[in-house]
């Protein structure tokens, strides 16, 4: 049933997008080769950076940048991996949590042929798990979502599909609620863009019916003088200022460019913003029959344009690029697309959301430079390959030595979802899906998929806890869904979690059972035990700290059943400070 | 008898936090000679609750001209979306404004109040450097804030008042640190009900952040009574004094050191306290943490608390579309809100110590989009609470006149009061002196009028 309906959602994808297909094959069959035939290890020259070519490309030439060089894909071939402790940080970043057989696998690959056997994965895509139940309960996509994220087999893609929907955000939290189904078809570009092309990735965000109403493009028109409308700003604003270059100018490594007043350059102005909102008019529900009170309402298909409505005046865009009058809805789009695709801050400013994404929060600028290079040009010419974005990521030096190279500042807060997913993937979680609901999730843990509060994400790129963070000037976006209040919560849930709901006793089929027989098997053998939990929950081993309360937790509890003792540990392990970090 | 009582869990979990200000009334210690300590320690206590708007309140249909030729210049611009006249709600502001004023009819709750003295509104507020008009703005002869018309750079610098640095304090932060310096508790001086926030951040001492329905409680570690426990407990508390080096581990087990506390110390007070006789409206999450705003104020004694920050927030305002759908809904919450917490405030004996103020992200565009407004810039906010003198309207009420003289573009326009001022006012109610709100708030310096007035 699954695989029919999953083989059905990729005709369909195929079919609407026969092009982009094509484009993604070739980009992972580049970076494959790339990858196997270790062109990536040349190292060396940083200047790959052509801006003339981006320049020349904007607006009409489409996404091809005139080819620079080789991309700088991390400093040497990082294969193989040194042992069960960096396989497990690695997989921390590239997975929702390291298991012990990925660590064996990952081990015996290395990180590039992993990398590599990763992309050519087929996609676990979500809308064929939300749809099981129907109709969907309430927050079902949230269900759907831990189910994919905790046991689908392409758990790279499955990562930086997460992190995507953190910058092309949608939420339920404001209006689309009732539209489960929907929200997770939108997660599904995301899922089969993952390795695929930025450009495409938004284009098809931006005619997404979901993103359509949730940033309110869907049903914008051209002005209306007598009335007194002009279009709305919404979209033209945020896929600006969030979804591609971000507010201020930025040079290849993320630093900010200042004028003479040391004031940050802005990127764009309020008449750009506009123009662009002019561009994005008359688009709708795929067939809609009423404008302003739909009743036919296609939250799959992409959205339509409707020439009527679009504005046909001339639109000067970023860097006084102009679109010309009399332009169809379609051409503006694709050319106003085109236009941001290819200004030169997309690079930095995705590389930067990536590497915070899945690797350190205070990435070093010339780390933000080699991923933004890839972004540029992937090695075969092609710009805004999101695998070679990912790739470069992932093997980079900086990622792969940073833990020792900067120990006390680099890594990152974990999300709590991935805390979640992490300890369910350890530890062999069964999630019956008839089920299974977690749509209390949001609530508990500050966090849970297409939840954000708004479209400013979960969390602010720029958020510096106050305290030793915010003294030493790093930030540490995590930390905003972190406080006296939610830390509280999430620790009861790693508890329960931990400890109540580890036995087939436990009657809670709606939550997840873990299953602990494997650590349970190493009580009276405390080295070999605290070993395994230091690689299944740290990625590390366990500080001296930890070891010295295990033992004395361990002593504390040496009358309990060995079940209990090993739940003791478990939750020790996973509440600690440690555990919370990844590094 | 239990060996490891509320008391041990105490001193273990403040071990870590000792100098940040939550154990020993006076521990911060230095000389103090500024004029908010000297006042601040007489007795009074003075509370600011910070009301945000998030996502940018459409405060131009929350008070509206009534009559007239200025009534018709808003329904132009303003189109289907324009409170119908016969809707309004008439004011009678106590100094008269130049036109007849009406409040929106969902804001009814909001109307006792300002008959009654203790709720006032202060015009067209907004992020600006220096004083300047609509044509200053065009022709970019006065300095301009930085990212206009966004969301989280706009709210940034209504919250920050300081426009260079990102990463500075906000204002309700600096004055938190200049006015509780001597105070017991310090990490208590500030408290969000919504989590972090630029108004708080940045202090010496970090808010305390706890959300409406009160202080969470540690499954399987709460039972002070279960020796079961007690050996979790104590290997739990123990691991975050350890000694982390890695930025990230050590302020993950200082937010659970903290956490541990409040779970606590104030849970123990809020428990003790019991519930406000005043009924909370359902459905309002700004009531709620309004309501747990009026718990925290009335067990302030047992923290030896002088000065308090509470900030509180409700979302939605961005309405982009649906806008008659949604504004409704949202506009009943304020009032009903404000309204309720006006009365807890009576309840509890607070009502002549505690302001309430509104802030946004900014206001909306006159013009409307078809179904909704966009990011505009002035803004009428809401001050309420004994002190205020309520039932007036301060400052300027713009032209509500799409390229009339108050527009700086496409219905967008320019505040006649910077936020600067609107704090200032509230800060030398608090009891700064004028010299250290001038400090305090960088561009007030530009100027003239350094107290609104709606404070006494």
């Amino acid at each position: 049933m699954i695989t029919s309906m999953l083989m059905e959602r990729m005709n369909r994808l195929r079919l609407n997008n026969r092009v982009r297909i094509q484009k993604i094959t070739t980009g992972v069959q580049a970076l494959a080769v790339c990858l196997l035939l270790a062109a990536c290890s040349g190292g060396g020259d940083s200047d790959l950076y052509d801006e003339n070519g981006i320049e020349t490309g904007s607006v009409s030439s489409g996404n091809k940048v005139s080819n620079t060089g080789v991309p700088q894909l991390g400093a040497a071939l990082p294969s193989p991996v040194d042992d069960d402790y960096a396989a497990a940080r690695f997989l921390q970043r590239a997975t929702f949590g390291p298991t012990l057989s990925d660590i064996a696998h990952l081990r015996q690959l290395g990180y590039t042929a992993w990398i590599a056997e990763q992309m050519q994965k087929p996609a676990t895509f979500l809308l064929p798990v939300t749809r099981e139940h129907n109709p969907p309960r309430w927050a079902e996509h949230v269900n759907s979502w831990l189910i994919n994220s905790t046991t689908a087999d392409d758990q790279l893609r499955q990562r930086v599909a997460f992190a995507l929907s953190q910058f092309f955000v949608v939420s339920d939290q404001n209006g689309l609620g009732d539209q489960q189904a929907a929200l997770a078809n939108y997660y599904d570009i995301l899922v089969a863009n993952s390795f695929g092309n930025f450009r495409d990735l938004m284009e098809q965000v931006t005619l997404s019916p979901i993103m359509g109403d949730y940033l309110s493009m869907k049903g914008n028109q051209k002005p209306d003088t007598e009335k007194g409308i002009r279009p709305d700003e919404n979209y033209a604003r945020e896929l600006l200022q969030l979804f591609s270059i971000g507010l201020v100018q930025l040079e290849l490594d993320g630093t900010v460019v200042l004028d003479d007043n040391d004031v940050p350059v802005a990127t764009y102005d309020q008449q750009v913003v506009e123009a662009f909102a002019h561009v994005f008019t008359g688009w709708h529900f795929k067939d809609v029959e009423n404008w302003n009170y739909p009743k036919v309402k296609d939250w799959y298909a992409p959205m339509q344009a409707y020439q009527d409505k679009h504005d046909q005046g001339e639109k000067t865009l970023l860097n006084g690029a102009v679109l010309p009058a009399g332009q169809s809805a379609e051409k503006d789009l694709e050319d106003a697309l085109d236009n941001i695709f290819n200004h030169p801050n997309v690079a930095p400013f995705f590389a930067q959301h990536m590497i915070r994404q899945l690797v350190t929060s205070n990435p070093s600028s010339a780390y933000i430079a080699r991923v933004a290079t890839a972004f540029n040009n992937d090695g075969s010419g092609i710009r805004g390959n999101i695998a070679a974005v990912v790739a470069a990521t992932l093997l980079d030096d900086e990622a792969l030595n940073g833990y020792r190279q900067n120990p006390q500042t680099f890594g990152k807060l974990r999300e709590p979802l991935i805390r979640l997913t992490s300890l369910w993937r350890a530890f062999d979680a069964r999630l019956i899906n008839s089920k299974f609901t977690y749509g209390w999730l949001r609530n508990r843990f500050n966090q849970a998929p297409l939840q954000a509060p708004s479209v400013f994400n979960f969390f602010s790129p720029s958020f510096s806890q106050s305290g030793v963070i915010r003294d030493m000037n790093l930030v540490s976006p995590e930390f905003q869904i972190h406080d006296e209040s939610s830390i509280i919560e999430l620790t009861s849930a790693m508890l329960a979690h931990s400890i109540w709901q580890n036995t087939e006793s436990v009657s809670d089929a709606d939550l997840a059972l873990i299953d602990i027989t494997g650590l349970m098997l190493l009580d009276g053998q405390r080295e070999a035990l605290f070993e395994l939990l230091g690689k299944l929950t740290l990625a590390k081993p366990p500080s001296a700290g930890l070891l010295t309360q295990a033992n004395k937790l361990l002593d504390a509890r040496k009358n309990a059943s060995s079940e209990t003792r090993t739940e003791e540990m478990l939750f020790l392990f996973i509440s600690s400070p440690e555990a919370a970090v990844q590094r | 008898m239990n060996k490891f009582t509320r008391r041990r869990f105490l001193e273990l979990g403040c071990r870590t936090i000792v100098g940040s200000g939550l154990v020993g009334a006076g521990v911060a210690g230095g000389s103090v000679t500024n004029a908010a300590h000297a006042q601040a320690t007489s007795g009074n206590y003075k509370a600011l609750v910070c009301i945000h708007l998030n996502g940018g309140n459409d405060g131009f249909n929350m008070i509206v001209p009534a009559a007239g030729a200025a009534y018709n210049e808003y329904a132009n611009g303003r189109g289907h979306l324009a409170v119908p006249a016969s809707d309004l709600l008439q004011l009678n502001p106590a100094t008269a404004n130049t036109t007849a004023i009406g409040l929106n009819p969902h804001m009814a709750a909001l109307k006792p109040s300002f008959e009654n003295g203790s709720l006032g509104f202060q015009a067209n507020v907004g992020t600006m450097l220096e004083p300047g008009s609509a044509e200053d703005v065009r022709n970019k002869s006065i300095r301009l804030p930085e990212q206009l018309f966004s969301h989280n750079d706009q709210t940034r610098q209504w919250q920050k008042l300081n426009h260079t640095h990102h990463s500075d304090a906000g204002w309700g932060a600096r004055a938190s640190d200049l006015i509780a310096k001597g105070q017991a508790n310090r990490n208590l001086t500030s408290i969000s009900l919504t989590g972090s926030n630029n108004w708080q951040a940045g202090s010496e001492f970090s808010a305390f952040n706890i959300d409406s329905e009160g202080v969470r409680s540690y499954s399987g570690m709460d039972n002070y009574s279960a020796d079961w426990q007690l050996p979790r407990r104590e290997a739990f508390i123990e691991l975050l004094h350890a000694q982390y080096n890695n930025v990230f581990e050590k302020a993950y087990a200082e937010l659970q050191t903290r956490a541990l506390v409040l779970s606590t110390n104030v849970g123990a007070a809020l428990a003790k306290r019991g519930e406000l006789q005043t009924p909370v409206p359902a459905d309002n999450p700004l009531a709620a943490q309004l309501a747990m705003v009026a718990k925290l104020i009335s067990v302030k004694d047992e923290f030896s608390l002088y000065r308090q920050f509470f900030y509180v927030e409700l979302g939605g305002f961005d309405t982009h579309d649906y806008q008659l759908e949604k504004q409704p809904a949202l506009y009943r919450k304020i009032a009903e809100a404000m309204a309720f917490f006006n009365q807890a405030l009576v309840e509890i004996g607070y009502q002549d110590d505690v302001v309430s103020f509104t802030t946004s992200d900014f206001g909306r565009t006159v013009t409307s989009n078809g179904d909704g407004t966009d990011h505009g810039w002035g803004n009428h906010h809401i001050v309420m609470g004994n002190p205020v003198n309520g039932g007036d309207i301060f400052g300027l009420m713009p032209r509500i006149l799409v390229n009339g003289p108050d527009d700086s573009r496409n219905g967008r326009i320019v505040p006649t009061t910077s936020v600067s001022q609107y704090a200032a006012t509230m800060l030398q109610w608090l009891g700064l002196s004028q010299n250290e709100v001038d400090q305090l708030l960088p561009s007030l310096a530009n100027f003239n009028q350094k107290n609104l007035g709606f404070l006494s």
